[in-house]
C-alpha cells in the first residue's frame, strides 16, 4: 500500500518536474521570439504583420547558421573570441542584400549618432544623407536579374535633410543636393564610375603623346584609388563633432566647395516663428512641448517643410496631439499581404483650424503626418506637393551598439475595408479624402 | 502529509528544472545559461544563433517587400564569414562553389591555338606563342596583331569575347588574320588542339646579356620548365636575372620550395602555424643549389600572391635578390574548402605561413574590401606605366623591366 503510494507519488512528482522543464523551454523560446521594441510601436501588435512571429519554433536556416558558426570556431586559423560579431556579420549581409536606400545597417559609433538624431541632435555637419540607386538596376534586382558588374550597385549620396543653424546650413547645402567629394577625395557611384571607364577608353584612344596619356590615366587611377565609397563618405560627415572637412557638393548642377567645421547641432522639435506659425519636426520630444505650445489655441499653423526623417514611434503620439482616436489611413507593403489600419486609440477632442505647410522635402514621419490629418480633413494642406517615400522605417538595435533600419510599411490614404463586426464604429469614417499630392 | 526534507527537495526541484528548461539552449550549445532579463527581446542576453533567427524572421516577415528566403540566408552566411575581416574566408553559395570547383580543377588545359594574348583597341596583342602548339606551327608570332578571327573583325571587342571566338572544338579549323609591323596583314588557318599552358617563359632581354624567366604559375610541371630556361639561358652566358612573378596567382608550396632550392639551400622558406599551434617549417633542400653569381632581379606586382609572394620574399629575406615593381597580394594563409549539405561552402583559413624574416604580410582590408596593407614591398618601387602600347616582357615598354636591366647594369659595373 505504502510502496505503491509512494510510486505514485514519485511519478506524479517525476511528471511536475518534467512538466517544469518543459515549461522553462518553452517559456524561453516565446522570450526569444518576441518582437523587437522598436518595431511594436510602429506595427501595432494585433496585426498580422509582427504577431505570427511566436507562433514557428525552429527554421532551417538558423541551424544553418549555428553549424557553419561551429565550422569556423573549429576550423579557423585564429580563435573565434566574438561569436557575436559573426551573428551581427550576419545581419549586415541580410540588411546589405536589400539594396534599400530606407535599410541601412550602422557601426556603434554611426547608430549611436543615428539614435541621436532621433531626439533631433545631429553630429558631424548637421544633415541627414541617403543613398540613391539606379531606378534601372533596381527594377533588375526585384526581377531577380543578375547584377554582372557590381560598380552599378554603387549609390549616389544624397543629402535629404539640413538640420537649421547647423555647419551645412550655414555653408549653403540644400536638401536634394549631392555630396562629391570630402576632403578631396571623390565618392565613389555608379554613374562616376561609367564615366571614369568610359573617360579613360577615350584618352587611351586619343591622339596625345604615350606621356600625356600615361600622367591622365594615372591621375585618374589615383583619384578612383583614392575615392571613398559613399557609406564612409556618410560616415565622415554625419559623425564627430569636432574638425574641419573639405566639402563639395553639387548643387542644380554647379559643384560648390566650402571647408565646414563638425559639431553638435540641435534641431529644435519646435519653433515658434513671430506670425505665430510653428515650426515642426518629430523628435522623440516633440509631442510633450505640443502639447504645452497649443494648449489655449483654435487656430494653427504648422510648418512642415525641409524635414528630417524623423522618428517614427513618436508619430502617432504627435498624431494624437492633433487628431481624435480613429483610423487614418492605411500601412500597406509591397508584398501582398492585407493593408492594416493606421490607428491612434490616444487622442484630443479639442477641435481645432490647423493648416499645414508642406513642400518637396516634406519627407519621412512628418510627411505621414500631413498626410494623415489632411485625409480626415482636420487639416488643410498648402504649398507644394510632397514627394517623400511614405515608409514607415523600424529602428532596431543588435548587441555591442550596432543597429539597423528597416522599412517595414508604406503609408497609404486609404483604410482597409473596416472588420464589421469587430468595429463597427469606423464604417463611416474609413472613406478616407484623396491625398493631398 | 507532514512535512518532510523529501518534499522540500522536490518543491525545490522545480524552479530548478525550469531554470535548466529555460537554459536549455544555452546548455546545448556550451554555453553559459543566460540570465533573464526584464526586456527579453533587448538584445543584451541572446545567443548568436538566436540573433540571428530573431533578424532573420523580422527581415523575411516585416520588411515591406518579399525575400527570397534562400537568397537572404546566402547574404547572412556571406556577411558572417565576411565578419572575420580575412579576403579568403568567405562562404561561397552553390553556384559560385559550383564555378569554384571547376575552376580549380579544369584551367591547366583547354582547346586553342597556343597563345598568349593581351588586350589592344585594334584586336589582341600576341603576347607569346606556345611552342609546338597550333599558332607556333602555324607561324603566328609573339607581337602579331590579331585582327580578325574567321574574316570578322576583332577591334574594340574585350579580350574574353576573342578568346572565346578562337577557342573551340578539338580539331576544327581557325583563321586568324594578324597585321604585322609594317602594315602588313596575314591570314594562317590552322587547327585547334588542346593546349597545355607552359607555365614558364623565358629569354635573352633582346639588345642586352640579361635573361628572363616569366613564371605565369607554380605548378607541378613548373620546377623542369624553370631548371631547363635556366640552363638554357646560362649557357648563353647571360650576365643578370630578371624573374617575372608579376600577375602570378601562386600555386604550389611544394614547387616554390624546389625552385627555392636553386638559390639558397637547407634554409627556412616559411614556417606555418596552425590553429592548434602546431607550426611545420618548410626549408629548401640541400645539394640542389646552382651555381649562380649574377645579379638577380624579381619583378613583383599587387596580383603576385601565395607561392609568388613565398618565393620573391625568401629570395629578399636572404639578400639573394631586388624586388622591383609594387607591392604584392598579400595572401600568406592556406585555406580548406568545406563543403555544406545544400551545395553551398565554405572557404576557411586554416594555417598561416610567416617568411624567413618572421614578417606577416596578410592583405588587411576594411569591411568593403578595399587594401590596407600587407603585402611584400618591393626594394625599388616602380609602378607600371600606362601607356597604351604598354606590354609586359617588352624592353621598349615595360618600364617595370627597364628599371630592374638598369639595377643589373649598375651591379655588374
Amino acid at each position: 500500500m505504502n510502496s505503491s503510494r509512494n510510486a505514485l507519488l514519485s511519478a506524479a512528482g517525476t511528471l511536475v518536474l518534467l512538466g517544469s522543464l518543459g515549461a522553462g523551454v518553452f517559456a524561453r523560446h516565446a522570450a526569444d521570439q518576441s518582437v523587437p521594441e522598436a518595431l511594436e510601436t510602429i506595427v501595432p501588435r494585433d496585426t498580422p504583420l509582427v504577431a505570427s512571429l511566436a507562433d514557428e519554433p525552429s527554421i532551417p536556416e538558423s541551424d544553418f547558421f549555428f553549424r557553419l558558426v561551429e565550422l569556423v570556431k573549429r576550423e579557423y586559423v585564429d580563435p573565434v573570441k566574438d561569436e557575436n560579431k559573426l551573428a551581427i556579420g550576419a545581419v549586415r549581409g541580410m540588411v546589405g542584400s536589400l539594396v534599400d536606400p530606407l535599410a541601412n545597417f550602422m557601426g556603434p559609433e554611426q547608430f549611436s549618432a543615428f539614435t541621436n538624431t532621433q531626439r533631433g541632435i545631429y553630429a558631424g555637419i548637421g544633415i541627414e544623407t541617403q543613398f540613391r540607386y539606379d531606378n534601372k538596376v533596381l527594377e533588375r534586382i526585384k526581377q531577380k536579374q543578375l547584377i554582372r558588374d557590381p560598380a552599378e550597385l554603387v549609390p549616389q549620396l544624397l543629402v535629404t535633410a539640413v538640420a537649421p543653424g547647423g555647419p551645412a546650413d550655414l555653408a549653403g547645402v540644400k536638401p536634394g543636393d549631392r555630396i562629391d567629394s570630402v576632403n578631396g577625395r571623390w565618392i565613389l557611384s555608379a554613374a562616376k564610375i561609367t564615366a571614369f571607364r568610359s573617360e579613360s577608353k577615350a584618352i587611351r584612344e586619343s591622339k596625345r603623346t604615350a606621356t600625356e596619356i600615361d600622367q591622365l590615366l594615372r591621375e585618374m587611377q589615383t583619384r578612383a584609388k583614392d575615392g571613398l565609397t559613399p557609406a564612409r563618405a556618410r560616415d565622415q560627415i554625419t559623425v564627430g563633432e569636432s574638425g574641419t572637412i573639405k566639402l563639395s557638393w553639387e548643387h542644380a548642377g554647379k559643384v560648390l566647395t566650402a571647408d565646414v567645421t563638425k559639431q553638435r547641432t540641435r534641431w529644435p522639435a519646435l519653433q515658434t516663428l513671430p506670425d505665430g506659425t510653428i515650426r515642426l519636426a518629430i523628435f522623440a520630444q516633440t509631442a510633450g512641448e505640443l502639447r504645452k505650445a497649443i494648449q489655449n489655441t483654435k487656430t494653427l499653423r504648422l510648418d512642415l517643410r525641409d524635414q528630417p526623417q524623423g522618428n517614427y514611434d513618436a508619430l502617432k503620439a504627435v498624431l494624437s496631439e492633433l487628431a481624435p482616436v480613429g483610423i487614418y489611413g492605411g500601412i500597406a507593403n509591397e508584398r501582398g499581404r492585407p493593408v492594416q489600419p493606421f490607428r491612434i486609440t490616444e487622442g484630443t477632442t479639442t477641435k481645432r483650424s490647423i493648416t499645414l505647410i508642406v513642400n518637396e522635402s516634406t519627407r519621412g514621419a512628418a510627411e505621414i503626418l500631413a498626410l494623415a490629418l489632411s485625409s480626415r480633413n482636420i487639416a488643410k494642406l498648402t504649398g507644394k506637393a510632397t514627394k517623400g517615400d511614405r515608409a514607415f522605417v523600424a529602428v532596431l538595435s543588435l548587441p555591442e551598439g550596432n543597429g539597423y533600419t528597416l522599412p517595414v510599411g508604406l503609408y497609404q490614404v486609404a483604410a482597409p475595408p473596416p472588420v464589421p463586426a469587430a468595429r463597427p464604429a469606423t464604417k463611416s469614417r474609413a472613406k478616407s479624402a484623396e491625398a493631398h499630392s | 502529509m507532514k512535512f518532510s526534507p523529501k518534499l522540500f527537495l522536490f518543491i525545490l526541484a522545480i524552479p530548478i528544472t525550469f531554470g535548466v528548461g529555460y537554459a536549455w539552449q544555452d546548455l546545448k550549445q556550451g554555453k553559459a545559461p543566460t540570465v533573464p532579463r526584464s526586456r527579453p527581446a533587448a538584445v543584451a542576453s541572446v545567443t548568436p544563433t538566436q540573433l540571428f533567427k530573431q533578424n532573420f524572421n523580422l527581415i523575411l516577415r516585416d520588411y515591406t517587400r518579399s525575400v527570397d528566403a534562400t537568397d537572404l540566408k546566402y547574404a547572412a552566411m556571406e556577411g558572417t564569414m565576411a565578419a572575420l575581416g580575412d579576403p579568403h574566408t568567405q562562404f561561397m553559395e552553390p553556384k559560385i562553389t559550383a564555378d569554384f570547383t571547376k575552376e580549380t580543377k579544369g584551367n591547366v588545359d583547354f582547346v586553342g591555338v597556343g597563345a598568349r594574348l593581351m588586350p589592344d583597341p585594334l584586336g589582341a596583342k600576341v603576347v607569346s606563342v606556345f611552342r609546338n602548339g597550333p599558332a607556333f606551327r602555324a607561324g603566328v608570332k609573339a607581337g602579331d596583331m590579331v585582327v580578325e578571327v574567321d574574316r570578322r573583325a576583332v577591334g574594340g571587342m574585350e579580350i574574353d569575347d576573342i578568346v572565346s571566338k578562337i577557342r573551340g572544338k578539338d580539331g576544327t579549323p581557325v583563321t586568324l588574320t594578324v597585321l604585322r609591323a609594317g602594315g602588313k596583314t596575314e591570314n594562317l588557318t590552322m587547327n585547334r588542339a588542346k593546349v597545355v599552358a607552359p607555365t614558364v617563359d623565358y629569354a635573352m632581354v633582346p639588345g642586352t646579356r640579361v635573361g628572363m624567366i616569366t613564371v605565369i604559375q607554380f605548378a607541378e610541371t613548373t620546377v623542369g620548365q624553370f631548371d631547363q630556361a635556366l640552363d638554357d639561358l646560362l649557357s648563353q652566358n647571360m650576365e643578370g636575372l630578371v624573374i617575372d612573378l608579376r600577375n602570378n596567382p601562386g600555386g604550389l608550396l611544394e614547387t616554390a620550395v624546389e625552385m627555392l632550392s636553386r638559390f639558397v639551400e637547407d634554409k627556412q622558406v616559411v614556417k606555418m602555424r596552425f590553429r592548434d599551434g602546431n607550426e611545420q617549417v618548410e626549408r629548401t633542400y640541400h645539394g640542389l643549389k646552382k651555381d649562380l653569381t649574377l645579379p638577380l632581379m624579381v619583378l613583383i606586382n599587387e596580383d603576385s600572391a601565395s607561392a609568388a609572394e613565398i618565393f620573391s620574399g625568401v629570395l629578399h629575406d636572404y639578400r639573394l635578390a631586388t624586388l622591383v615593381g609594387e607591392h604584392t597580394y598579400g595572401k600568406a594563409s592556406v585555406q580548406n574548402v568545406f563543403y555544406m549539405v545544400d551545395g553551398s561552402s565554405a572557404k576557411i583559413t586554416i594555417a598561416k605561413y610567416f617568411l624567413p624574416s618572421g614578417n606577416d604580410i596578410a592583405r588587411k582590408v576594411d569591411e568593403e574590401g578595399s587594401y590596407v596593407s600587407g603585402g611584400i614591398k618591393p626594394d625599388v618601387e616602380v609602378s607600371l606605366s600606362m601607356a597604351p602600347g604598354t606590354a609586359l616582357g617588352d624592353l621598349k615598354t615595360d618600364n617595370q623591366l627597364q628599371k630592374a636591366v638598369e639595377l643589373i647594369d649598375q651591379k655588374r659595373r
